[in-house]
């Protein structure tokens, strides 16, 4: 990677909310694949009917209940009561009362109402009150009447029913089919296939990658969603919800499948895989280390943050540490020491005319610039604060500038060369003898493309100073 | 000379249905034919026929016995350019600038020297000239040579363009100004050239050309304030230095007010400044009226004098018993050039000599070898006195007015043309022009052609034919151009169609109808009807039947 694309990643950094200029950069392209699942399994709410809220609240007052108890207790008639009862307990608030443990094949567990809200609520569901029949817990409700409504099934509340209870919403499971795009290494979510925008792909898209192709991470997505949504996003980026679908992401519906392929663009009529940069900056620190890591994604120019990818993790050890990636990078200009850096995070680097200008950037005046280097799989970009360590090598970066400054040396060409000289000055910090104006235009005559600006800074003295009292003003 | 006009009447003696005043020299033997005799009609104005070979005048250079003011001129029989000599060591010389105007840029030793002197002086060097929409204005102007053509026109725009590409790329500073034709050069403000010669190689090399070196500072630095002037305020393309001519408009600026160029001493610098100056106007006629004996006269062209200031300057003169010697460029094709000569000549024949110089473009005026005025016009009423930029010198000594004068003699002891006065066509073939269409010939004339009327204009008229790349002309003078097939086996000539004035670019001699007989045959009526358009028959008969409302 060159300087500037170096400099145009570190820039775009602070778009994702960087503090300032890193003072390494560290980037590398990953393919961008597409996974395209039959279906993900999602919670949608919805506002708990009173009917229901009176049921469950009855349940949990009981302990245990059937049918009879909810009419007798509620009112609502034999025939709505057992209604009632039997819904709830498909739609999973409710379980059936069992003595008798009841063997339920795995699969059926899974598919069933009742898995959807083991998947919801993982290990954080809350604990279900085992009510044996014999104890009931004391409750000052009063029945109405005797009801002759069906004693069975007996239910009493499931996790999601007191979810349901708690929050006044019951979760409705939703299932959509889905194309999401990642990168493979680290497993990395970074959006949605949008069907609106792609349909008219559906015919050209590439064909799946064979299984012996696909990344190891899409092997095992399915476990991978399977955790907790705080470990998910650790793990793949994917946390809560998937932006573009409504409800709480659960996780890949049972059974369903997945395909991989490899993201396709066009480019000057030839296919080509679409890449994402990696980019893992080190940002000025206290620490010890010196540098404080942080993870991003570049993809379309556009930078995002990753606060949840591990950023020291992602380089290894060799590379995490100052002292250590300074050893390990690979560049044609000597390094400078760990010691060289500087308080706003770039490293001071003396140099001779012929890298002098290259490392003041390619704008009007100078500025940091990011040194290439390369590091294992890495291209790095180290923010260099470049000093002259001659006058000659101060004369060449001077005379560079002024070259990218024709415009303005053709309005005021004195005046420009004082402004860069101070410039320059003001960024090295010491003024190391830069040549004069007249010095200057001696010296960039050679460059025909500045002749121009060398003649107009003369033609006052040619063509008005010797008649001006033989014009009369207009 | 004779003012014999030769028309015979046919055999039969019938005046037929002609009858203006040239009918009656025409015999006519059907209603449809009708006969002239061509020879003997003159040539209106001064006419210039090659001049008999002589001895070869070897070049002299002229000696202003001044040190101050050098007399400058092109030896075109050795093909020495003293000209360009003298530039090229005045640009060579420079310490600080280098102003040089031409419209012309295509001498490659020239464009050397002044890219030399940009390099060396890393820039000063500034040129107006001719750029851009202005280059094709002013380069590919028709040529008065009766060779030129676009083919030698455009190599010179390319040799132009090629060494504008040059200077700019050395650090030159290109600008133009629409209608400036001075040719001067200013080195440092310390020495002047004034000169007829554009900075091209047939201007130092095979044209008669002359300038003045003015080593005079004041002098020279009143040219440096005029060109100063044009190229700050007037010029309004520019290409500046760079890697390559790059033309661009200039904006608008103010413009600030000019002050007249100032004399010193005897040397007097002048211009046409557009509206601004005419110093040149009022010196040409101030020098002219200063002659008492003898006016030596250098111009490219004569045309519009008659009722011209300077015209009448000239007029005053000749009352005077003054003699003229007018050196001027043979370009028979321009009526209005063989008009105003033949105006010339008339005011007195005895004291008026014109001497024609194929190539020629030198303009002075030197008053009995005692005032000169050199300059960068010409004697035309239209150009260069009240419009355009030139520029020009007085010199009031006889030293450097004998030199100019000299010089400009010693062109016209080597004239290459001599003028004649309204010469008949038998007279210029006999001078030596060629002749053309010798003997009896048959004219059939296009239909709607009106028969009288070609009769009447080849009756008054000396006949030339034309040779142009895809047809033949009868030229009866400027009256009447026909496109023409000439049939030598039958002896016809068939009018294809009337040709305007303007169409005879590139057109050359083929000679003089000096010795014609020509029978002139209309096409029947019947035939004339036919060939008219229906819509035009239609016209015609509501033309005879009254205009209906």
């Amino acid at each position: 990677m060159r300087a500037p694309e170096l400099k145009s990643v570190a820039v775009s950094l602070a778009e994702a909310g960087a503090p300032g200029l890193p003072t390494v950069v560290l980037a590398r392209e990953a393919p961008i694949l597409e996974v395209e699942f039959a279906g993900l399994e999602f919670a949608v709410e919805a506002k708990l009917p009173a009917s229901d809220w009176a049921v469950l609240a009855l349940a949990r007052a009981l302990g245990q209940m059937s049918p009879a108890e909810i009419d007798a207790y509620l009112g609502l008639g034999e025939v709505v009561s057992e209604g009632l009862a039997r819904r709830l307990v498909g739609e999973g608030l409710l379980e059936e009362h069992s003595d008798a443990p009841v063997l339920v094949p795995p699969s059926a567990a899974d598919s069933g109402i009742g898995g959807f809200f083991r998947r919801l609520f993982g290990s954080n569901a809350p604990p279900v009150e085992t009510i044996s029949s014999s104890v009931r817990p004391t409750t000052v409700a009063r029945k109405l009447r005797e009801s002759r409504a069906s004693t069975f099934p007996l239910c009493h509340l499931s996790a999601g029913g007191i979810q349901a209870l708690e929050r006044g919403a019951v979760a409705q499971r939703r299932v959509r089919a889905a194309r999401l795009i990642f990168i493979a290494e680290p497993l990395l979510f970074i959006g949605i296939v949008d069907e609106k925008r792609q349909k008219h792909t559906q015919h050209r898209r590439a064909k799946p990658l064979e299984p012996e192709r696909v990344p190891e991470a899409f092997r095992v997505l399915d476990a991978t969603f399977a955790l907790p949504a705080e470990e998910r996003a650790a793990a793949c980026g994917i946390g809560e919800c998937i932006r573009g679908f409504p409800g709480q992401f659960v996780g890949i519906d049972p059974g369903a499948q997945w395909e991989v392929r490899q993201l396709e663009r066009r480019n000057n009529g030839r296919q080509e895989q679409q890449l994402a940069l990696l980019i893992v900056a080190g940002f000025p620190s206290s620490d010890a280390d010196g540098l404080h890591w942080r993870a991003y994604l570049r993809q379309q120019e556009r930078t995002q943050d990753c606060p949840h990818l591990d950023a020291p993790q992602l380089l290894g050890q060799n590379l995490s540490g100052l002292a250590n990636l300074l050893v390990a990078l690979e560049t044609d200009v000597q390094l400078p020491a760990p010691s060289a850096l500087r308080g706003d995070g770039s490293f001071s680097l003396r140099c001779e005319g012929a890298l002098l200008p290259s490392l003041l950037g390619e704008a009007d005046s100078p500025e940091d610039t990011f040194l290439p280097a390369l590091a294992s799989s890495w291209g790095v970009g180290i923010r260099m604060h470049a000093l002259p360590s001659s006058l000659e090598a101060a004369c060449e970066a001077f005379y560079t500038f002024l070259h990218r400054r024709e415009a303005s040396l053709r309005r005021d060409f004195d005046g420009t060369c004082a402004n860069l000289a101070t410039s320059l000055i003001t960024y090295w910090g010491q003024d190391p003898g830069l040549p004069s104006a007249d010095q200057v235009a001696s010296y960039l005559w050679r460059r025909p493309e500045l002749r121009a600006a060398l003649c107009m800074r003369r033609r006052h003295r040619d063509l008005v100073t010797p008649y001006e009292h033989g014009e009369v003003a207009p | 000379m004779s003012n014999e006009i030769g028309a015979k009447p046919s055999s039969d003696g019938d005046v037929g249905p002609v009858r203006d005043e040239a009918s009656k020299r025409e015999g006519v033997k059907s209603s449809n034919e009708l006969t002239v005799s061509l020879g003997e009609q003159r040539v209106v104005g001064v006419f210039f026929v090659p001049a008999p070979p002589g001895p070869t005048l070897p070049h002299s250079v002229q000696d202003t016995r001044r040190t101050d003011i050098v007399h400058v001129s092109t030896d075109d029989l050795t093909r020495t350019s003293h000209i360009r000599k003298a530039l090229i060591e005045q640009i060579s010389a420079a310490k600080q600038k280098v102003l040089f105007c031409s419209f012309l840029f295509a001498d490659d030793e020239v464009v050397r020297a002044l890219c030399d002197a940009a390099e060396r002086l890393h820039g000063g060097v500034y040129v107006l000239t001719a750029l851009g929409k202005h280059l094709r204005a002013e380069v590919l102007e028709p040529d008065a040579d009766a060779d030129a053509n676009t083919a030698k026109l455009q190599g010179r725009a390319k040799r132009h363009e090629e060494h504008l590409q040059r200077l700019a790329h050395a650090g030159v500073w290109l600008r133009s100004a629409e209608d400036c034709h001075a040719k001067f050069c200013v080195v440092d403000d310390e020495t002047a050239i004034v000169t007829s010669a554009n900075a091209t190689q047939e201007a130092y090399e095979s044209n008669p050309e002359d300038g003045l070196i003015l080593c005079e500072p004041r002098a020279a630095r009143e040219y440096g304030r005029l060109f100063a002037h044009v190229w700050q305020h007037l010029a309004t393309l520019e290409s500046t230095p760079g890697a390559r001519l790059d033309v661009h408009s200039l904006g608008a600026r103010p413009v600030p007010s000019w002050r007249a160029l100032v004399r010193t001493d005897d040397i007097r610098p002048l211009t046409t400044l557009r509206g601004d100056e005419a110093s040149l106007l009022g010196a040409a006629v101030e020098v002219i009226d200063r002659a008492r004996d003898h006016l030596t006269i250098a111009t490219y062209s004569f045309m519009g004098m008659e009722a011209h200031a300077i015209g009448a300057a000239l007029a005053r003169a000749i009352a005077r018993n003054v003699r003229i010697d007018l050196l001027v460029q043979p370009r028979d094709h321009i009526e209005a050039q063989r008009a105003s000569l033949a105006w010339l000549v008339a005011l007195a024949p005895d004291r008026v000599r014109i001497h024609g110089h194929r190539r020629t473009h030198t303009k002075s005026i030197a008053a009995d070898g005692r005032v000169v005025l050199l300059w960068t016009g010409n004697l035309e009423s239209k150009h260069g006195w009240d419009n355009g930029i030139e520029v020009g010198v007085i010199v009031e000594d006889a030293g450097v007015a004998s030199a100019v004068a000299g010089w400009t003699g010693g062109v016209m002891r080597r004239a290459t043309h001599v003028a004649l006065h309204a010469p008949s066509a038998r007279e210029l073939v006999e001078a030596g022009l060629p002749s053309a269409l010798f003997g009896e010939w048959t004219l059939r004339l296009a239909p709607g052609t009106s028969p009288a009327q070609t009769v009447n204009a080849l009756s008054r008229n000396a006949v030339e034919l034309l040779e142009l790349p895809n047809t033949l002309v009868l030229r009866c003078a400027d009256e009447l151009l026909l496109d023409v097939r000439v049939n030598e086996t039958s002896r016809t000539i068939e009018m294809l169609r009337v040709r305007p004035v303007q169409g005879l670019m590139g057109s050359r001699s083929k000679g003089w109808l000096a010795a014609t007989f020509l029978r002139i045959v209309a096409p029947p009526a019947a035939q004339r009807a036919q060939d008219r358009a229906p819509q035009q028959q239609r016209h015609e008969g509501r033309r005879k039947n009254g205009r209906r409302r």
